[in-house]
């Protein structure tokens, strides 16, 4: 069986759609799903459709930008590839994301014990 | 949001398709490459992409949340809504036609009056800084009651001293035949001053134009600058005319230039062809050089125009010219001893200072009325789709049900409403042209004296107007019931069957919808009343002369560069060949007929108490006439003789003075024999006629004197002639005649007398119009009225039909049922008139100056408008009151 799988935490998708795209490089929609998939090894019930309104989200903000390519079975597909100001935001994300979890660990941790 | 993402919204919202088009090519690659690794994975292709589906989730969810995301929503909302209230609509076709011509009456009638209040009041000049121009006008006296123009000596004194303006500018019309190629065609101009063209700004389309300093001396650089219309039709455009030589009125002048084609709007209703410096204006009206209107104080003939300078405010520009207003009074008491300016933005002012004022407070008027024809017309909309909604509560439940939101519902109700309105505006667009162009026609045929052309074409202020107006038409028809559907209780609706719950806040709300329609009808009904009540009144005013029976023609002989002598010759010819016409009785000249454009005057006084240096004389209305003038007109000799063939230039001047004349100088004495000061020379009293309107049919009584004809020849003269004869043969006959007499002198107003009191605007014109207008607008709103109440109550006996079916099986009397159906119809008829008739009572007092001799609270106009809405009423519910009471009690109860 595998493992309990979790709903994604709102806001948690954009960033994750902005560091795999700031560490893999240009993706297509599929590649930028399934690196998530195999980044959370089972812990997440992604419905990979969900990628595509958080790519526009981010896009309308600036933080990434789209163009048409050619994919790697030579096709026509959508590259979406990480902005500078799109890097800004992700430090900045992933600050507020560590401090979030750190603080959410000491007030379970606390109320636990 | 940013711009960037706004018009990247703005843009997906319109672009809907090809970005579908887009996401849906990403979505099947998608799909394809997670089939793929499904299959290298083990499963079979079908199982692969069953897979694949599964993992990507619910595709159409996610196309939703993406169109929602990338484009504006409401946007996309407004389009699925305008394509749902079009669908809806066209499954009631009855409805829909219904209520598009309703709104179309009101939107007509606010369409029409817009174009011509934009025409009077609110179309910009188009020439440079339009704001900053206003106009000057010397304010009503005692003797001419309405505002005039300024002389030209007076404008001169004001242009050397104006440190609140940029400079001023005067100009006149002036009329003569321009001959070119040996053909002469008489035309209107512009006399302008040097500056009118730099100072307003006006480009030239080729050439130049008139010039500062140019032509200041009289008979200096005899120019002539052309509209670029008359350019283009009497010259075809050709760009060679510049330096081309014609004559105006025999006298030669040199084309120097085209006004650009934009200058052709410039003007409200006098539409000029060509411009001449304003210093040759008294050689082109060949007009006499005691009579020069640059050398006289006293002739106020001049429109002026001046240009603030910036940072001067209107207030202080009046300031500084009232003060010089009094310097000048003070100056030249015997010409301005009790003048004052009127000084208001150019706008104020058209088509001039004269009739402008009463212009704008009948337009504002007007508006107004049209403005509650509206509203009627919307409310009955609102009518209309309040019953529409009660049969559609169900689908609105249903809609709710499912999870429409109650903005969402409101909205789209709202849509419909205002598509509607749209839709009416398309219809109404058209009649409201045809309209416009003959209200057009009719102004500029009113008289030929000179080129009248008012502009009310829809223009784009005019368009976004109406399309402002319009909007606010559909939500404010739309609203109410939006509301009401989309409040209404779901469960309840669903449960209720067909029927729908038609609570009672409805009904109560669509009888008060009704008893203001009511009211406002009344309203429209008693100011058409007050109109028609006026032009009643003044048609019956004592004009001092028989109207019926007359043919009027008039012509101008100075005008083909006629002398005295010539033109006295060519009035005896053409009035002998006249009076030679079968069934003729009698005709006469007069240099004017009462109630005309033109008019003219003439300072009088006795000899014995001539004018003191500091006071005005007399200024009374004067005219040369044919001995037989006063045979011909019916006007009666109270005393003394009329004048005879003897009275001519070798003669003993003479003159006949009326009523008023005669007891403010010889009161409680005979004015027969007794000498009179006219315009400085002697002239002896003959005889004496009753007092008559002679400027306005609504004038106070005004001293008029006449003169023999011979012994002051005028430039133009009217005909009038008297006949019995059927009046349509007789006009034809007395123009070929008068062609006949002298092809070159232009005649024009070839027409019954009745027909120039009609025409004029000193006749009954502006009462016939706005008897016209005013009544329209208060039938129609009545019939609206009456088609509201009609529905209510219609729809109440559709409801109740059970009911009534019940109470006739247990033997009601059916006299009962009527008078109970009638009984509420007339109720809400009587608190609408009343309430009506307190609001028109409060809001007629803006008519007061547009009325004559009757007042706004006139209760004869009150009662008969009542009793005639009351009569309306009663008709439209009778109709559905008596299908009540003829009600089958049988089949109302198997309905159940």
């Amino acid at each position: 069986m595998s493992p309990p799988s979790s709903e994604v935490p709102y806001g948690a998708l954009d960033l994750m759609v902005l560091k795999t795209l700031d560490a893999m490089g240009p993706q297509h929609g599929y590649g930028i799903a399934r690196r998530i998939e195999q980044m959370a090894e089972g812990m997440l019930a992604l419905n990979q459709g969900t990628i595509y309104p958080a790519l526009l989200r981010l896009e309308q903000k600036g933080w990434i930008e789209s163009d048409w390519g050619t994919s790697e079975n030579n096709r026509r597909a959508r590259f979406y590839s990480i902005t500078r100001a799109g890097r800004k935001q992700l430090v900045i994300e992933a600050d507020l994301w560590s401090k979030t979890v750190a603080m959410m660990s000491r007030m379970l941790g606390e109320s636990s014990s | 949001m940013t711009l960037r993402s706004m018009v990247r919204r703005v843009r997906a919202a319109l672009d809907r398709h090809s970005l579908d088009a887009g996401l849906d090519a990403e979505v099947r690659e998608h799909l394809e490459m997670l089939a793929a690794d499904y299959e290298r994975k083990g499963l079979t292709p079908s199982q692969a992409r069953l897979a694949a589906r599964r993992a990507f989730g619910g595709i159409e969810q996610m196309k939703e949340a993406h169109r929602d995301g990338r484009g504006l929503r409401w946007l996309d909302d407004a389009r699925r809504d305008i394509h749902q209230a079009l669908r809806s609509l066209q499954r009631a076709p009855v409805f829909t036609g219904a209520a598009i011509l309703t709104l179309a009456v009101g939107l007509t009638a606010v369409t029409g009056i817009l174009a011509v209040l934009n025409a009077f009041m609110l179309r910009a000049m188009p020439v440079s800084h339009p704001e900053q121009l206003v106009s000057i006008g010397t304010a009503p006296d005692t003797h001419v009651q309405i505002p005039h123009g300024v002389s030209f000596l007076d404008f001169q004194d004001y242009r050397a001293d104006h440190a609140a303006f940029e400079d001023l500018l005067a100009y006149s019309v002036a009329i003569a035949g321009l001959n070119s190629d040996n053909s002469t065609e008489r035309i209107t101009m512009y006399a302008v001053t040097d500056n009118y063209f730099s100072l307003l700004g006006v480009q030239p389309a080729i050439g130049r134009l008139i010039q500062p300093d140019e032509g200041r001396a009289r008979g200096d650089a005899p120019v002539i600058v052309l509209t670029h219309e008359y350019w283009q039709a009497r010259f075809g455009g050709d760009p060679s005319v510049i330096g081309r030589k014609v004559r105006l009125t025999g006298r030669p002048f040199t084309i120097i230039g085209v006004t650009a084609k934009s200058f052709d709007k410039a003007h409200t209703l006098i539409y000029p062809s060509a411009y001449i410096p304003l210093w040759m204006y008294d050689d082109v009206m060949n007009l006499p050089a005691g009579e020069s209107i640059l050398q006289r104080r006293d002739n106020h003939q001049l429109w002026v125009l001046g240009r603030l300078n910036a940072e001067v405010r209107l207030p202080q520009a009046q300031a500084s010219l009232q003060a010089r207003t009094a310097a000048l009074a003070r100056e030249y008491a015997a010409t301005n001893k009790d003048s004052a300016l009127v000084v208001v933005p150019e706008t104020h002012a058209r088509p001039n200072p004269n009739i402008g004022p009463a212009f704008r407070i009948a337009g504002i008027a007007f508006g107004s009325l049209a403005v509650l024809l509206l509203l009627i017309t919307s409310a009955n909309v609102t009518n209309l789709l309040m019953a529409r909604a009660a049969s559609r509560e169900r689908e609105v439940s249903l809609r709710a049900a499912l999870g429409a939101g109650r903005g969402r519902l409101v909205r789209q109700l709202l849509t419909e409403s205002i598509v509607l309105a749209l839709f009416a505006g398309v219809v109404a667009l058209p009649v409201a042209a045809i309209a416009l162009r003959n209200f057009e026609h009719g102004f500029a045929t009113s008289t030929a004296i000179a080129t009248l052309r008012p502009d009310f074409s829809l223009d784009l202020r005019v368009l976004i107007g109406i399309l402002v107006l319009t909007l606010v038409a559909g939500v404010v028809s739309g609203l109410a019931p939006a509301l009401t559907a989309a409040r209404s209780d779901l469960s309840r609706a669903l449960k209720a069957g067909g029927r729908g719950t038609s609570a009672e806040p409805r009904a109560l709300f669509r009888s008060a919808l009704v008893v203001g329609q009511v009211a406002l009808s009344l309203m429209l009904l008693v100011s058409g009343g007050l109109f028609v009540r006026s032009l009643d009144r003044v048609r019956q005013v004592e004009l001092g002369f028989d109207p019926r029976n007359l043919v009027v023609a008039s012509a101008v002989p100075s005008e083909s560069g006629y002398d005295a002598e010539q033109r006295s010759t060519y009035f005896t010819n053409a009035r002998h060949r006249i009076l030679a016409l079968a069934g003729v009785e009698s005709a006469a000249w007069a240099q004017w007929i009462p109630m005309t454009t033109v008019t003219d005057g003439a300072p009088v006084w006795l000899e014995s108490r001539p004018p003191k240096s500091d006071e005005a004389p007399l200024n009374a209305a004067a005219a040369p006439v044919d001995p037989s003038y006063f045979t011909a007109a019916s006007i009666p000799i109270l005393e003394g003789r009329a004048f005879t063939d003897r009275d001519d230039a070798a003669a003993m001047p003479v003159a006949i003075v009326n009523q008023t004349l005669a007891n403010l100088f010889w009161p409680n004495q005979s004015a027969i024999g007794r000498p009179l000061m006219v315009e400085g020379s002697r002239v002896q009293v003959v005889g004496v006629v009753p007092n008559g309107k002679y400027y306005f049919v609504w004038e106070s009584p005004r001293a008029m004197v006449f003169r023999p004809l011979a012994q002051n020849i005028p430039l133009r003269a009217t005909l009038v002639v008297r006949s019995a004869r059927q009046p349509s043969e007789l006009m034809s006959e007395v123009q070929r005649v008068l062609r006949a007499v002298d092809p070159a002198v232009f005649i024009y107003d070839v027409r019954t007398m009745d027909q120039h009191l009609a025409n004029e605007g000193g006749g009954f014109a502006a009462f016939s119009i706005g008897a016209m207008v005013t009544s329209v607008f208060g039938v129609a709103g009545a019939l609206l009225a009456a088609i509201g109440l009609y529905g209510m109550i219609a729809g109440r006996v559709a409801h109740r039909m059970q009911e009534f079916g019940v109470r006739i099986a247990l033997g009601a009397d059916r006299g009962a049922i009527l008078r109970d159906v009638l009984g509420r119809a007339v109720r809400l008829a009587l608190v609408g008139i009343i309430s009506g008739a307190i609001l028109a009572a409060l809001a007629a007092r803006g008519l007061t100056t547009l009325l004559l001799g009757v007042s706004p609270f006139d209760p004869l106009t009150y009662v008969v408008v009542s009793m005639f809405l009351v009569g309306v009423c009663l008709f439209a519910s009778f109709i559905p009151a008596r299908r009540a009471t003829r009600v089958d009690p049988i089949v109302a109860l198997r309905a159940e």
